[in-house]
């Protein structure tokens, strides 16, 4: 490790590379393990699982809202025991009935776990790790420690959350957003424990973006331009910048947050707060909610392209690879990639337009906002465009990619009217936000995670998971997606809420009768139960999922090579699984990353590696 | 299995991985201090007229400390210089100047500026009746003409925003050096032999009966019935040091049993004037809140860099110098870019901090 080579290290050199690794314990090869594969699959597991933990979390919340005041079948009663009871020491799920307090920490860690411990572990960090290096034709990640670094902070960081369900008082309540005062004054110590989990979970999240641009940059195979580089490649880098970039001034809030709870300082909190008691706060003042609000949406918007970049680079891959055709515009979404990176570090406030803004403030963010949504639709449009005369494969990571695009395109479309300060008078923080930022992220994001998932297994374990049971999971998960998050719209339009406990019951016209204005219909309320059985057929569709991935590590169909897709990327001329310092001699790149169907070749496809290329490719 | 261009820069971007690494996360870190920088503006510019307690640092230990990181940054490129020029002695040399200059920065820090602000406490007064009976007592009738012009000077002599702060919202700052309970007057030295962490605290009027933080000076303060503090008011309010620890001030005292030789140094406050007395601590106010949380995260950077200075005075170090100088020295020139980064963020701090 200490000295240097070139980088066409002879074939012998590796094999003496893998014999050092197989002769590794345990322990080292497959835990404090540095190399990225390893790495890459432990960030998948750690993401795959807490996806799970945080969607069972929203079912026992979506219960109470279809029944408001009734006890959680079967898991109440585990609930009433388990969790942590508040600061009177009384259970939070008394009979088994989720209390308001309970409802608000399930909440704020559903959003939590999703974004910090879910998506971004599974979409950047794991695929990134796993594929970028591959794909680029790189031995490793360019700072191999620092990569298992980066993975252990960002474990340390899910155990303090996970941990903070079970202190007394339970975990945060204040919303994924932790606004302040609220964030700042709550009592009990699930906020703090959150804090200190975001401290670590940002730290992993920026090692892991200097180790991707640095891999980048420094660790392309010759011949691997920057224009020849995949998609997902181009994909991961300017993610990895959206996170260097923006983080940290979230890790800075974070610890001006931490000052006002340990060390009772004013950040956030004006001068005049009052408590519940009624009685003036014992703090300084002289602070502003309203910095917390900026410091944390210049991370937040900026965190909403890190979710779905890294799903548009996947779903690139396996859109060429399925249409047997380049991709349509190559060079137009690299540029409008890096537009986007760019431009969402200008359109935060959009997430503030009810905080009193003046209208000069207001209207430039909604500039800003809708000239962002021009390289999206161009991302979009070029992956249509590749659809056009292709010859489609419809198997399983081409189905949930298929998807991604008109499901993307709606989450994209109902974004607009929330980017006019005007309609998002009337929409903010109600179940039409839910629905538009769960259309981008859920079917969205994670139909492109699916996709990489079924795409990328074979490389992984050398053998196919389940077509049938991947196509059941697939149609499974549109439908019930669309049956939960489509009524969203129409129950927001109506001005239902979004963080009510009860889902809206308290303000139902069954129950007001004498309303005149601002109540809910009883189908807008009854929506709340067929949204919430939507929630548990899609769980149960999502155990298809996890036993045809387990069942498929062992007794999966065996692929016939290493390219089981007929792919033209780098990954695929690695042996499978790759072994540790993955090919056995260094690749040099030939041609672009989508040569399909190019006339005169003698297959359908021409890898990056192939020498001898038709003329005029 | 190597990592290419590990030391050997890579021909097209010119770089070996450490560099552009270092370079990567030196953005981050800007974009980090660059939040706390930016609260700071904001916070600033929003204060109200007299809450921002600038000017109450010691410029000239802070000047100190900045010229001893500027020293760091230079010997610690002479350490680099002497690797390059295949100088072990010299290397360790200039190292360990950098690492004493820097564990010089923190120790004034950590042992002096820190504590003596711990240890320091303003009061702010019920009513602005109370307030003045305080300030007659030892400035005589025309204090409101003295305070006037001080308080101009300190807070915004451009603008006269003086009139729009209340006399009882104007903190009178100084040393706690004594106290009155019911048994009399007592020296503070000897009631509390606490540390001076613990001696940072905030006290409200209306918290009376509350006690929140367990085992701080607040707590010895509330419970022991105190009925009166003396304080020793400072230069920082009073710029003619002749009112402040000369022994010379007078105050109104009918309980006046104490053994002191020369009498009280310091003025007494009785418990129903106060309505905050704090310490110089986070809580005091926005000013010390990011005072102390930009200045604390840039000593654990600093922690960090010696940390790693010193790592590389370790016989491991020399062993890998021995084995691959180049990458050795190329660890030295990272170590150095951080470092000097470390620096150019004190050169920002100084200013805002203690002078502006």
């Amino acid at each position: 490790m200490e000295t240097t080579t070139k980088p066409d290290v002879t074939h012998e050199d590796h094999h003496d590379a893998h014999d050092d690794h197989s002769g590794q314990h345990f322990l080292t090869k497959y835990v404090f393990s540095s190399d990225h594969k390893v790495i890459g699959i432990q960030y998948g597991i750690t993401g795959l699982l807490f996806l799970l933990f945080g969607f069972t979390l929203i079912m026992a919340m979506r219960w109470q809202i279809a029944k408001p005041g009734e006890p959680i079948p079967i898991m109440g009663a585990v609930l009433e025991h388990v969790y942590a009871h508040n600061n009177a020491g009384e259970p939070v799920f008394k009979d088994g009935i989720m209390s308001s307090d309970a409802y608000n920490q399930f909440g704020a860690m559903h959003g939590t776990i999703m974004v910090f411990m879910g998506i971004v572990p599974l979409a950047f960090a794991a695929f990134g790790n796993y594929v970028v290096p591959l794909q680029i034709g790189a031995p490793d990640m360019a700072f191999p420690r620092v990569n298992m670094a980066s993975y252990w902070a960002l474990f340390s960081g899910c155990v303090v959350m996970t941990v903070s369900f079970f202190i007394p008082g339970g975990s945060a309540q204040a919303g994924w957003t932790s606004y302040s005062p609220l964030a700042s004054v709550i009592p009990t110590d699930g906020q703090t424990y959150w804090l200190i989990g975001m401290v670590l979970l940002i730290t992993s999240s920026l090692l892991g973006a200097v180790n991707f641009i640095v891999t980048i940059i420094q660790l392309r195979a010759p011949g691997m331009t920057w224009f020849r580089m995949p998609f997902f490649v181009w994909a991961q880098f300017v993610t990895a910048f959206l996170l260097l970039l923006a983080f940290p001034p979230l890790e800075a809030a974070g610890i001006m947050q931490l000052m006002d709870r340990v060390c009772d300082t004013s950040f956030f909190l004006p001068t005049g707060v009052f408590d519940s008691g009624a009685t003036s706060m014992a703090i300084s003042g002289g602070g502003s909610p309203l910095l917390w609000q900026h410091l944390f949406w210049f991370l937040g918007h900026p965190e909403v392209y890190v979710l779905i970049l890294p799903a548009i680079g996947i779903v690139t891959e396996v859109v060429a690879n399925n249409t047997r055709r380049p991709v349509w515009g190559y060079k137009f979404m690299v540029g409008s990639l890096l537009v986007l990176g760019f431009l969402s570090f200008i359109v935060w406030a959009h997430h503030m337009y009810l905080t009193g803004m003046s209208a000069k403030v207001a209207t430039f963010f909604q500039t800003t906002t809708m000239i962002i949504s021009i390289p999206s639709v161009i991302l979009l449009t070029c992956l249509f465009m590749t659809l056009w005369k292709g010859s489609i494969r419809f198997n399983t990571p081409s189905m949930f990619a298929l998807a991604f695009l008109p499901m993307f395109g709606i989450g994209g479309l109902t974004g607009l009217p929330l980017g006019f300060n005007f309609t998002d008078l009337h929409l903010h923080d109600s179940y039409y936000v839910i629905a538009h930022f769960h259309y981008v992220v859920a079917p969205g994001t994670i139909f492109g995670l699916f996709a990489g998932v079924y795409y990328w297994f074979p490389k992984m374990t050398g053998r196919r998971m389940n077509e049938y049971w991947g196509k059941v999971h697939f149609w499974g998960s549109l439908i019930f997606m669309n049956i939960i998050f489509m009524p969203m719209f129409l129950q927001g339009f109506a001005g239902l809420g979004r963080r009510m406990s009860d889902g809206g019951a308290t303000y139902s016209l069954l129950q007001n009768p004498d309303l005149t204005s601002g109540g809910l219909s009883d189908f807008i309320i009854g929506l709340n139960g067929y949204i919430s059985l939507g929630a548990f057929g899609m769980f149960l569709i999502q155990l298809v999922f996890v036993i045809n991935f387990f069942y498929s590590i062992r007794n999966g169909e065996k692929v016939d090579s290493d390219n089981p897709w007929q792919s033209t990327t780098l990954e695929w001329q690695a042996p499978t699984p790759p072994p540790h310092g993955n090919f056995p001699k260094q690749p040099i790149v030939y041609g672009d990353p989508y040569e399909y169907s190019v006339p005169g070749a003698a297959k359908d496809f021409i890898p990056q590696t192939q020498k001898k290329r038709p003329q005029g490719v | 299995m190597e990592i290419p261009y590990n030391s050997k820069p890579r021909p097209d971007t010119g770089l070996y991985n450490g560099k552009a690494g270092i370079w990567i996360f030196l953005a981050s870190e800007i974009m980090l201090f660059g939040g706390v920088f930016s609260a700071y503006v904001l916070l600033r510019v929003g204060a109200e007229p007299g809450t921002w307690s600038m000017g109450l640092m010691n410029k000239w230990v802070g000047a100190f400390n900045t010229l001893i990181l500027i020293a760091s940054s230079a010997t610690i490129v002479l350490a680099w210089v002497s690797l390059k020029l295949k100088d072990w002695a010299g290397f360790r040399k200039w190292k360990w100047a950098t690492v004493v200059f820097a564990a010089t920065f923190l120790i004034v820090k950590w042992s002096y500026e820190w504590p003596a602000k711990f240890t320091h406490y303003d009061v702010k007064f019920v009513s602005n009746e109370a307030a003045a009976d305080v300030y007659r007592g030892f400035m005589g009738s025309d204090f409101q003409e003295k305070q006037k012009e001080i308080w101009q000077k300190r807070y915004d002599p451009k603008k006269d925003t003086f009139k729009d702060v209340k006399l009882k919202d104007m903190p009178l700052d100084g040393h706690i050096v004594g106290y009155w309970d019911k048994k009399g007057y007592h020296d503070v030295g000897s009631a509390f032999g606490l540390s001076f962490w613990s001696h940072a605290f905030v006290w409200r009027y209306d918290e009376r009966n509350v006690s929140k933080r367990k085992g701080s000076y607040r707590d010895t303060f509330m419970e022991k019935d105190i009925v009166a503090i003396e304080l020793a008011p400072t230069h920082g309010v009073w710029p003619d040091r002749k009112h402040a620890s000369t022994g010379k001030i007078q105050y109104a005292s009918a309980s006046d049993d104490h053994a002191h030789g020369g009498g009280h140094h310091g003025v007494r406050i009785e418990k129903d004037q106060i309505s905050r007395l704090s310490s110089y601590e986070p809580a005091h106010s926005t000013f010390f809140a990011t005072y102390y949380t930009l200045t604390g995260l840039h000593a654990l950077h600093v922690l960090g860099g010696i940390l790693v200075m010193l790592y590389h005075l370790l016989p491991i170090s020399r062993r890998m110098y021995e084995r691959d100088p180049e990458r050795f020295t190329n660890r030295i020139e990272i170590t150095g870019l951080f470092w000097h980064f470390v620096d150019l963020v004190w050169i920002f701090l100084f200013p805002i901090l203690y002078l502006l």
